[in-house]
C-alpha cells in the first residue's frame, strides 16, 4: 500500500533527494510507524512528534493505505 | 530605583518605589498600572500611564534574562496590558539599577521628546526633527547623536498617529530595531505622550549587586545546563527559529489559513523555518541570532533579500504566519518585506496580518496577493483613511467592511494557532487578561509539541487545567525578565525551575519557594483581572467569537467546544 511520509526539520537529512521532505513510499499491508521508520532509516529516538493524517500517533500505530505520516524531531517556538 | 516623568511639566523625579518592593517585570508593570491608572481612563488621555520596567533578574547576566516589560491601559483592548520585549534595553536598564520608568500625563506641545537615561540620571530632550520619521530612520538619527552602543526603543508614524495596533520597536545587540513590544497598541500610548524614543546608556555601570553571589552562580548553572540540554532550546530554536512551527501547525491542521477558514496551508513549506534556514544559508543571512545579551537559546535571525542586502530581522513564526498563511501568501521574500514595513512604520505584525486577512475577506484585496498586501501596509504608513482603518486593527476593519469572521478576543487579533484544533490555547485566548494572546498560557506545548506532557489538542478534556497552570507560571516567568522560551526546558527538566528560584532568591536575599513564586503569578492575574473589571471587562468577555463554535475547521472539521461555564473556572484559584 501507498503512504505519504512527510519529514520535517533535521529528519529531512534522511531523504536528501526530497528537499521538501515529502517521500511517497510503498509499504507492506499492516506496517506500523516503527516499521516505516526502519524503512526510511530514522532512529525512533530522534522522533518527538508523530502525526497520522494530522493527528498525534504512537510508534505502534498500524498504517492504512493513503495515510499521511508526519514526523518531527523535538521542536518548539512561539 | 524608579523615575517618574511628567510630560505636562517635563519634570523628572526619582524614588525608591517602596510600595513596589519585591516585584519585577509583568508583576511590577501590572501592579503600577492597577494602582495608579483609573481603569475608566481613556487609553490616550492624561490619566493613562506608560511604564517601562525591568524584571527581577534584569542586568544580572543570568541566561536569557534580557527581556523587559511595557505596561499601560491598552487602546486596542481597553484592558490592562503588559507587552514583553527582547533586545538590548532590558539588560542596560537593569545594570543602571532602574526598576521602573513611569511616564505620566500629556504634553502641552505637539513635538517629539526623547527620554534618555544613563548613570547620570534621566533627562527629557526635545528633538522635533524626529517627528514624522519611521523607526529605522529614527534609530539612525539617534545613533548618530548618542553613539551606536546605546539601546533605543521608539515609535514610528503609526505610534505618532495613535493607531491602536502601534508597537514600540527596540534595538537588538547590533543596533537594528528588530524587536518589538508588539501587542496591544502601546506605541499609540507612547505617541499620545509625544515620547518618540527612550534611550538607555549603561556606560560606567558596575555589575548589579547580589545578596549571595555564589548561590546566584549555582542557580545560573542549573538553568544554563537545562537550556543547553533540552533539544528544543539547544537545537530546534537556534537552527530553525520559531518559524519551524509553520509546518508543524499545518501538519497538525491548526495553522489558520486565509482568515481562519482552514487549518492547513498548501504553501506552508515555502514559508516555514526549514525554508527560512535554507534561505539564510544561501544568502549569507543568519539563524541562531541572539536578540538580547545573555541569550543562549538564540532563536532570532537576520534575513537578507535576493541581492544579499539585510532586509529584516527577528522574522518570527507569528509574523510569517500572519503575513503569510493567514492571507494566503506563500512567498517568504514578500513576507520579509511586509515584516520590515511593519517594524519600520511601527505596527504589530500579528495584528496587521490578521487585519489584512479580514480586509481580504471583506473584498479589499485577494487572498494570496502579496504585492497588494505590501501596498496596503504602505497605506498604514501614509495614514490615509484606509491606512488608519487597517492600523486600527482587525476588529475595526471587520466592522468597517461588514465581515462576520473576525478572529479577535477583547479587541485583539488571535495569533497563529486555530483554537478549534489547538483547544488548550483557545482557552488561553478566551480568558487571558490581555485579549487574545498565545504567550499568556502557551498550551501548544502539551497540545502539539509533546513538551510538558501530552493533552489531545482536538478534545476539550484537560484544556482548562492546562491553560490555568500555564497562565500562572507564565505570569511569574514574565516577572523575572527571563525570555518565555526558557519554559520549554522548565516544563521538562525540574532543575531549570530550581535554578530560577535560586537566582531570584540569591539576587535579593529572599528565601522563597517555587510555590511562593507561583503565588506571585496568581497575584499578577488577580491584579490584572481587578483592573479589567474596573474597566467594564469581566468574565462575560472571556470567550471566543461565535464562528469558532459554529464553523468546523478543515481538515479535522472540529469546532471549539469547551463550554463557557468551564472557561469561567480558569481563575478558580
Ligand atoms: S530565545 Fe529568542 S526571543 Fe528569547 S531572548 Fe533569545 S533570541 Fe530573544
Amino acid at each position: 500500500m501507498r503512504l505519504e511520509v512527510r519529514l520535517y526539520a533535521t529528519l529531512r537529512q534522511a531523504a536528501p533527494a526530497s528537499p521538501d521532505g515529502v517521500v511517497p513510499l510503498d509499504i507492506p499491508d499492516g506496517a506500523t510507524v516503527a516499521e516505516v521508520l526502519g524503512l526510511v532509516k530514522i532512529d525512533p529516538a530522534d522522533v518527538r512528534m508523530i502525526m497520522v493524517n494530522g493527528v498525534a500517533a504512537e510508534l505502534g500505530r498500524t498504517l492504512m493505505d493513503g495515510d499521511r505520516l508526519g514526523l518531527f524531531p523535538p521542536l518548539g517556538g512561539g | 530605583m524608579f523615575y517618574r516623568v511628567n510630560m505636562a511639566t517635563l519634570a523628572v523625579s526619582k524614588d525608591d518605589g517602596a510600595q513596589y518592593q519585591g516585584l519585577g517585570g509583568r508583576a511590577l508593570s501590572s501592579r503600577i498600572v492597577s494602582a495608579e491608572v483609573d481603569p475608566q481612563a481613556h487609553p490616550l488621555g492624561a490619566s493613562n500611564k506608560l511604564v517601562f520596567v525591568t524584571g527581577l533578574l534584569s542586568g544580572t547576566g543570568a541566561p536569557n534574562a534580557g527581556r523587559m516589560s511595557l505596561g499601560a491601559k491598552s487602546p486596542l483592548t481597553g484592558t490592562i496590558k503588559e507587552s514583553n520585549v527582547g533586545g538590548a534595553m532590558g539588560n542596560k536598564l537593569g545594570r543602571l539599577g532602574i526598576r521602573g520608568i513611569i511616564v505620566e500625563d500629556l504634553p502641552a506641545k505637539d513635538t517629539a521628546y526623547v527620554l534618555k537615561v544613563s548613570a547620570a540620571g534621566l533627562v527629557v530632550e526635545e528633538m522635533p526633527e524626529l517627528k514624522g520619521l519611521d523607526i529605522y530612520d529614527t534609530v539612525a538619527k539617534l545613533q548618530q547623536k548618542y553613539g551606536e552602543k546605546v539601546a533605543i526603543g521608539c515609535i514610528g508614524t503609526a505610534g505618532e498617529n495613535k493607531m491602536a495596533s502601534a508597537c514600540v520597536g527596540f534595538t537588538d545587540m547590533e543596533g537594528a530595531p528588530t524587536r518589538q513590544a508588539g501587542r496591544g497598541g502601546l506605541g499609540a500610548v507612547m505617541g499620545s505622550k509625544s515620547v518618540k524614543a527612550i534611550i538607555a546608556d549603561d556606560a560606567g555601570t558596575q555589575m548589579v549587586p547580589f545578596a549571595d553571589e555564589a548561590a546566584f552562580r549555582a542557580g545560573t548553572k542549573k538553568l544554563a545546563n537545562a537550556l543547553l540540554t533540552h533539544p528544543v532550546t539547544s537545537q530546534g530554536l537556534p537552527t530553525y527559529g520559531t518559524d519551524v512551527l509553520v509546518n508543524i501547525l499545518s501538519e497538525a491542521g491548526g495553522l489558520p489559513t486565509r482568515n481562519f477558514s482552514s487549518g492547513r496551508f498548501e504553501g506552508a513549506n515555502n514559508i516555514g523555518g526549514e525554508t527560512l534556514n535554507a534561505t539564510a544559508k544561501e544568502r549569507g543571512g543568519k539563524t541562531g541570532h541572539a536578540c538580547s545579551p545573555g541569550c543562549i537559546i538564540r532563536c532570532s535571525n537576520i534575513y537578507k533579500d535576493k541581492k544579499g542586502e539585510v532586509l529584516t530581522g527577528g522574522l518570527e513564526y507569528e509574523s510569517c504566519w500572519s503575513l503569510g498563511a493567514d492571507i494566503g501568501v506563500d512567498n517568504l521574500d514578500d513576507i520579509a518585506v511586509m515584516n520590515r514595513l511593519c517594524d519600520d512604520i511601527g505596527v504589530d505584525t500579528i495584528e496587521m496580518g490578521v487585519t489584512l486577512g479580514v480586509a481580504m475577506e471583506g473584498g479589499v484585496a485577494s487572498f494570496g496577493d502579496g504585492k497588494a498586501a505590501i501596498e496596503l501596509i504602505k497605506e498604514v504608513g501614509k495614514a490615509t483613511p484606509l491606512g488608519r482603518i487597517l492600523g486600527g486593527g482587525a476588529e475595526l476593519t471587520g466592522k468597517t467592511y461588514g465581515v462576520r469572521r473576525v478572529p479577535t478576543v477583547k479587541g485583539q487579533a488571535i495569533p497563529a494557532y486555530d483554537p478549534r484544533a489547538v483547544k488548550g490555547v483557545g482557552v488561553t485566548y478566551a480568558t487571558t487578561t490581555m485579549g487574545a494572546d498565545h504567550t499568556a498560557g502557551y498550551s501548544v506545548t502539551a497540545n502539539i509539541l509533546s513538551v510538558g506532557g501530552k493533552v489531545d489538542p482536538l478534545k476539550p478534556e484537560g484544556q482548562v487545567d492546562l491553560s490555568r497552570n500555564l497562565q500562572i507560571a507564565t505570569a511569574f516567568l514574565d516577572s523575572t525578565g527571563l525570555c518565555l522560551f526558557v519554559a520549554f526546558a522548565v516544563l521538562d527538566i525540574p532543575e531549570a525551575l530550581d535554578g530560577i528560584v535560586e537566582m531570584c532568591n540569591a539576587r535579593f536575599g529572599w528565601n522563597k519557594t517555587a510555590g511562593d513564586y507561583l503565588e506571585m503569578g496568581k497575584q499578577v492575574l488577580r491584579d490584572e483581572r481587578a483592573f479589567n473589571a474596573g474597566a467594564g471587562i469581566g468574565a462575560g468577555d472571556d470567550d471566543l467569537p461565535e464562528f469558532f463554535r459554529k464553523e468546523p475547521l478543515p481538515p479535522h472539521n472540529t469546532v471549539f467546544d469547551i463550554p463557557k461555564k468551564d472557561l469561567d473556572t480558569v481563575f478558580n484559584f
